[in-house]
């Protein structure tokens, strides 16, 4: 079915800085996933860049692909996976065509990530500083010593307090938000261009939360890296991304400046998820919502697939497959009927 | 790629050292149960028995003197004599390291073989799981004793070869332990971002899969040292282990039986020293699990 899509070329899809800028650049990204119905295709065709000196977000429910799509750009998908079309490129290399040991070399240089639980992603049995070590070990063959003295520099870099001696407790001994600088400061080690942070604050308190992004927008205006930020979280989306890709079962539905797709979006399924936000301005009325859930895998409609959910669905026209189609520029939309119908924003 | 961002750092480097909590939390346990405690003074002193055995031996452990055959405690003979007129005591104290030597080079080798298989068949799954794992459970289904009568028969007798026998047959333990240990660690999210900091799997399962799999293995070690002292017991008394005039607790306990009606004072030495050397190494394996446990009520203290 998706090979019935056309999709503009990249280069044109996106607002990065140019072409050569980009740290990390996916081509028609389509990845398969094994399961008791066959090979399933699971993301589809996913073109996505992230230039230099940017934030770009990630968005979708549960089931969209975002997580699978951010695995396959760190080479990380596991072993029932596999990307069966497209490619991706991470500041020159090739990703998708380099084999686990090479793939072990870019990770944490070229790209890095942090994940959604920051203390399940440490080992509790060393401390932390020698867990952010291990990266500058392994990768510059720094010895233990000139390591843990780097790994001190990091650790104030990402605002830990104490550096100098909390580099040798342990993960129990942390916050949940310190975790997370904590996996800031290891992701950020070996200086790579591209990080990529999978709902980094989802597991975090609420008023963690706003440091840890305020962190995470500091360091990338710094260091000049491009931030692939993956969330189901449209305020967090709004306050730090430049950028935004929404995605509904594997595909990308719309994509375009933060400003211009929060006020403005062209596709019901990002206008729905933008009501379902909580908002003051809109207090007394009804909270939106999005009847039903995103189909499986191997369920996703030969149509257009967010059709069943789909409150300006009109059979003829959305019983097609819809390509991603460009309506201004950088913004695209796979709606059949982005232009005819009004769909609501959030007000400026 | 920009140089690392760099704040001012006035911290004394020196300060910044890597530690060794895990021994010593650890040790502080352990140092609370008396049992373990009881257990690693006993181990040390066999273990320093082993060591000086030769020099502290009153006599020539091999010394045949017929005049003096199977003569009861006294004050030339602390333990008294065997039958063929030669020193207990000093025959106790010598078969000590050789015991104590083909315990570790049994449980060694097991480890050697067990600890690697376990370590890839749990973090590659799959079908090399499948492959290995079979053969492990083929080993598991050889009854011991008669595996030990094929190694000796074809190698030979010897304690090395008895020894190689009983390796055999702990290897699975090993296995099964560190395979299990794995698999756990395998689905932890910090192995995951470990990858994705760029780690090898070599290095995973260096840095991070081994030192989660050491706890149970150490636990095990300890139980299988005493499991083979027994085992050596056994197959020497059976005669296919160390062979006269060699001295080790097996074959003394052998020479004891023969005797047993007219010499009864014989059984008892190397009986103690296996029952102690046992209880040591069982003792330790209860401390070490209990230390090592990740749920403790005393929140490690």
């Amino acid at each position: 079915m998706s090979a019935l899509e056309t999709v503009p070329p990249p280069a044109a899809a996106d607002g990065a800085d140019g072409a050569d800028d980009a740290v990390l650049r996916t081509t028609d990204l389509t990845v398969e996933v094994s399961t008791e119905h066959g090979w399933v295709t699971i993301v589809d065709g996913v073109d996505l860049t992230v230039g230099r000196n940017e934030i770009v977000g990630l968005v979708g429910e549960s089931g969209s692909g975002k997580t699978v799509t951010s695995l396959s750009v760190m080479g990380l998908l596991p072993k029932n996976a596999r990307i069966s079309r497209g490619t991706v490129d991470v500041m020159g290399s090739r990703i998708s065509a380099l084999k686990e040991r090479q793939l072990a070399d870019v990770r944490g240089v070229k790209a890095a990530m942090i994940f959604q639980e920051p203390r399940r992603c440490l080992n509790p049995a060393f401390t932390v500083g020698d867990q952010v070590a291990e990266s500058l070990r392994r990768h510059r063959g720094w010895s233990r010593k000139r390591a843990m003295q780097h790994t001190v520099e990091l650790f104030e870099l990402v605002e830990i307090p104490d550096a100098a001696r909390r580099v040798r407790q342990y993960p129990h001994e942390f916050s949940g938000g310190m975790c997370q600088r904590v996996m800031l400061a290891m992701a950020l080690a070996c200086d790579p261009m591209l990080l990529i942070a999978d709902e980094p604050t989802t597991a975090l308190d609420v008023t963690v939360q706003r440091q840890v992004l305020e962190l995470i927008r500091r360091l990338q205006g710094e260091l000049g890296l491009g931030v692939l930020l993956i969330t189901h979280d449209l305020g967090v989306v709004a306050e730090m991304c430049d950028r935004v890709a929404v995605m509904y079962a594997g595909q990308v539905v719309e994509q375009g400046a933060a400003d211009a797709l929060f006020h403005d979006p062209s596709h019901p399924y990002t206008s729905a998820l933008l009501q379902s936000m909580l908002e003051p301005t809109r207090r007394g009325e009804p909270l939106g919502f999005i009847p039903g859930v995103v189909p499986p895998p191997h369920e996703f409609p030969p149509t257009c697939r967010f059709q069943a959910r789909c409150a300006h669905a009109v059979d003829e026209q959305c019983r097609r497959p819809v390509a991603l189609r460009e309506l201004s520029a950088h913004h695209l939309s796979r709606c059949e009927r982005a232009g005819e119908i009004d769909l609501p924003g959030v007000t400026p | 790629m920009t140089a690392a961002p760099v704040s001012a750092h006035d911290g004394d480097p020196a300060t910044v050292r890597p530690r060794r909590w895990y021994q010593s939390r650890i040790l502080r346990r352990l140092r609370r149960n008396k049992a373990a405690v009881f257990s690693i003074v006993v181990l040390i002193l066999i273990g320093l028995i082993a060591v000086l055995g030769e020099w502290i031996a009153p006599q020539d452990p091999n010394k045949v003197e017929l005049t003096s055959r199977l003569m009861g405690p006294s004050g030339a003979h602390l333990l008294g004599t065997d039958e063929l007129g030669r020193d207990v005591l000093s025959r106790l104290l010598v078969a000590t390291r050789v015991d104590l030597l083909a315990s570790a080079q049994a449980v060694g080798l097991a480890l050697l073989v067990g600890v690697p298989l376990g370590i890839v068949a749990g973090y590659a799954g799959g079908v090399t799981d499948a492959i290995v794992s079979r053969v492990i459970d083929a080993l598991m289904t050889l009854p011991p004793l008669i595996l030990a009568v094929v190694v000796v028969a074809i190698l030979g007798p010897g304690l090395r070869n008895a020894m190689l026998a009983i390796s055999v047959v702990i290897i699975p333990s090993f296995y099964r332990i560190v395979r299990a240990s794995t698999q756990g660690a395998r689905s932890e999210l910090y192995i995951e971002s470990a990858r994705a900091s760029g780690c090898t799997s070599w290095r995973i399962l260096w840095r991070h899969i081994l030192p989660a799999v050491a706890p149970p293995l150490l636990v095990q070690a300890s139980f299988s040292a005493s499991v083979v002292i027994v085992a050596e017991a056994s197959l020497s008394f059976l005669g296919l282990g160390a062979r006269a005039p060699q001295a080790t607790w097996g074959l003394m306990l052998n020479d004891a039986s023969s005797n047993l009606t007219t010499a009864s004072y014989l059984i008892y030495p190397p009986t103690v020293m296996v029952a102690l050397t046992i209880l040591g190494f069982s003792l330790l394996g209860d401390g070490l699990r209990d230390a090592m446990g990740r749920q403790t009520t005393d929140g490690g203290r």
